[in-house]
């Protein structure tokens, strides 16, 4: 998340010079950028998150554990979590390489509803097509929706300057709008009541890995997408974007031109979001519902963020999350305490983490660290 | 199709406009001040549905009034950590803000949940009286659409002048512009930045949380998730095309509520087409006002950069 550190870190500000600090990008200094944050967000969110229960009259420690068993507490649980991980951790792939070019997309939302309409309409097309064909051609429908969707934001960013957040928001309305229209009456079986598409083809859909968890093949797209994530970072291409997002001035005086950064940047997270479109479809639900997106836009943006936009980070945050939302659902129907806490929760660990760069806090770690651990390198 | 040549059409949609506006009018006029002072305040949807919750839950046993205050604390309430976490400690304005829409969805969804029996029809209130102007309402073709609406509408559309004097004409305003546009100047010539962008940020809760409160008391009536329906962020478009002045944030947020009646009223009208076309209007609309609306807003310099006082 390059672009952030910028903002938020004063060179001068965060240490005296002579404080001894990991080199960057070094493990131990990867450790005290990222996980010590965020394990301490996460301790004062559960805090308060606890408290929050006290002031409501509920046990916090029933709360908690019910969570913590819907979130790995059995095979199912665990299934239930990658599954819900998976979407957010694609999703968050692709808001990070548009982040690490600095642009904010929140449109994932929209471009998961029509990734999945076009994932079930390619299947549909390919219906009498053996799987080797059909699969692989609704991922590729789904990806290609996804980018549709972020075309035209990306193209009136880069060529008239307009604010990608709120374009990217008002395209997800257009994609709900599209998705509910959709869902009442084309793509609706005559024997539904309520709003929902025809079935998956089955010589398309994604199995089950485990049987009897909602744990599907389609959660292995996201490996792939981890390794692909990483291959861009250090390819040349992937410098170039970082490159823009750090210093666009710099960028634009080394050649590389910000309207294709811009526009593909935006393209790549609406393919991944698309994929998600996909893997929703074909592997978890099995129908369009008009709630498949959920709130992953949001959630999956987040987890970038706290990923600090980077593989491990970003696959981390998912898994976090992704424990909390299954954890969150079981805890409300084991002990009817609703699953919005686990919302609370994530709102607080961003919230905790966003300040880790905040110099008064760093100072504290700072001083901590030291005191802790003596020696380390010093930058020069 | 006649009906759209009827002038009772326009002027019911005008009156429409009006009603919707009047949330999103409290809300981007309380952005204007927060973005003028250099807050990039994208909590503002977070502020809304606090608002929304926090007055039903009052109004609903109390008055209503007592309620709209309530709603307005509670956004109020919120802005305080933007302040805490954003101008004291610096920390990302867009992490933040995304941050605490996420905390005032999460917080109103696990309160009206555990308090409520389900659907929540216990908690609600009825929608308030329309306030007759005698005379004037009778003029002919736009007397009603004009002058007869509920005491929130007449509130939002009086602080209009209120917040265009405060933000142009004050002490106070030059210095929220100030802070906005050069920080370190304002800072050279005195301003304590922090304590301003503080005061336009609770300005922001207070009007964000007013404008919740509402949307809620004055057209919805009962809670629901997601109740605001983004018009929190509706308000940030609403900036730009106004090139982030008061008139302008007013005049922006009523053309979306123009809109947006429009939309439900052609329905009535076109009932062969399917409604999901005639709900899209507003937001193209917004879409084109986005658009259209870079090429002459001018942003405050310094928005969405954090300020360090220099010791």
């Amino acid at each position: 998340m390059n672009n952030l550190e910028r903002t938020q870190m004063p060179e001068n500000a965060a240490h005296p010079k002579t404080e001894i600090e990991p080199v960057k990008g070094s493990w131990r200094f990867r450790f005290r950028s990222a996980v010590q944050p965020s394990s301490l967000a996460l301790g004062a969110a559960v805090l308060l998150g606890g408290l929050l229960l006290l002031v409501f009259g509920e046990d916090p420690v029933s709360a908690y554990s019910a969570m913590i068993k819907g979130s790995f507490g059995s095979r199912f649980a665990i299934g239930e979590t990658l599954a819900r991980a998976a979407p957010l951790a694609l999703v968050g792939f692709g808001a990070a390489v548009a982040l690490r070019a600095g642009l904010v997309s929140i449109g994932a939302q929209g471009q998961v509803m029509t990734g999945a309409i076009g994932a079930l309409l390619t299947a549909l097309l390919f219906e009498d097509a053996p799987s080797v064909i059909a699969l692989p051609a609704a991922a590729i429908g789904g990806a290609v929706f996804g980018m549709a969707w972020v075309l035209l934001p990306a193209l009136l960013k880069a060529y008239f300057r307009v604010n990608e957040i709120l374009s990217t928001l008002l395209f997800t309305e257009f994609a709900f709008l599209l998705l509910k229209f959709l869902l009442n009456d084309p793509l609706k079986p005559p024997s539904a009541i309520t709003p929902q598409s025809v079935k998956f083809p089955a010589n398309a859909s994604l199995g089950l890995i485990w049987g009897g968890t909602r744990f599907h093949y389609g959660v292995l797209a996201v490996p792939v997408a981890c390794l692909i994530f990483t291959w861009w970072i250090r390819s040349t291409r992937g410098f170039e974007y970082d490159l823009f997002g750090e210093n666009p001035s710099l960028a634009r005086g080394l050649g590389i031109s910000d309207k294709r950064v811009i526009v593909n940047s935006l393209l790549i997270s609406g393919a991944a979001a698309g994929l998600v479109g996909w893997i929703q479809t074909a592997g978890l639900l099995n129908r369009v519902y008009v709630q498949i997106a959920a709130e992953l836009g949001f959630f999956g943006l987040v987890v970038a963020f706290l990923g600090g936009a980077r593989p491990l980070g970003v696959l981390a945050g998912a898994v976090l999350f992704g424990a909390l939302q299954s954890g969150g659902l079981s805890m409300q129907s084991a002990e009817g305490i609703p699953a919005s806490l686990s919302d609370i929760i994530q709102a607080m660990i961003l919230l905790g983490f966003s300040v880790r760069y905040a110099p008064q806090i760093a100072d504290v770690f700072g001083r901590i660290a030291s005191r802790a651990r003596p020696k380390g390198r010093t930058v020069s | 199709m006649s009906r759209l040549a009827e002038a009772t059409f326009w002027s019911a949609t005008f009156a429409g406009g009006l009603r919707l506006a009047t949330p999103l009018i409290f809300a981007s006029i309380g952005e204007t001040f927060a973005q003028r002072s250099g807050v990039l305040n994208i909590g503002l949807e977070g502020y809304m549905i606090v608002g929304a919750l926090a007055s039903l839950y009052v109004a609903d046993p109390t008055l209503t009034p007592i309620g709209f205050v309530a709603g307005g604390l509670a956004g109020l309430l919120l802005s305080a950590l933007m302040v805490l976490f954003s101008i004291r400690l610096r920390a990302n304005q867009v992490v933040v803000g995304f941050g605490l829409t996420i905390l005032g969805v999460g917080i109103t969804g696990f309160i009206f949940r555990l308090t409520t029996s389900v659907g929540g029809v216990d908690r609600q209130v009825p929608l308030p009286g329309k306030i007759n102007i005698p005379v004037l309402s009778d003029i002919p073709w736009f007397g009603r659409a004009l002058f007869l609406h509920s005491w929130y509408t007449w509130f939002a559309v009086g602080l209009v002048p209120v917040a265009w004097w405060i933000s142009s004409r004050t002490i106070f305003g030059l210095q929220v512009r100030s802070v906005g546009e050069d920080p370190d100047a304002a800072s050279a010539r005195g301003i304590d930045v922090i304590k301003v962008r503080t005061h336009a940020t609770l300005i922001s809760g207070l009007l964000g949380g007013f404008g919740g409160a509402a949307l809620m008391l004055g057209a919805v009536g009962r809670f629901q998730p997601m109740v605001t329906a983004n018009r929190g962020f509706i308000a940030l478009i609403v900036l730009i095309m106004a090139s982030w002045k008061i008139w302008g944030a007013a005049l922006g947020a009523f053309v979306f509520g123009f809109f947006e009646a429009l939309s439900i009223n052609l329905n009535n009208v076109f009932v062969d087409m399917p409604t999901e076309l005639l709900e899209a209007i507003p937001f193209v609309v917004a879409l084109a006002i986005l658009t259209v609306g870079v090429r002459w807003s001018r942003m405050p310099p310094a928005l969405g950069t954090n300020y360090e006082a220099i010791k």
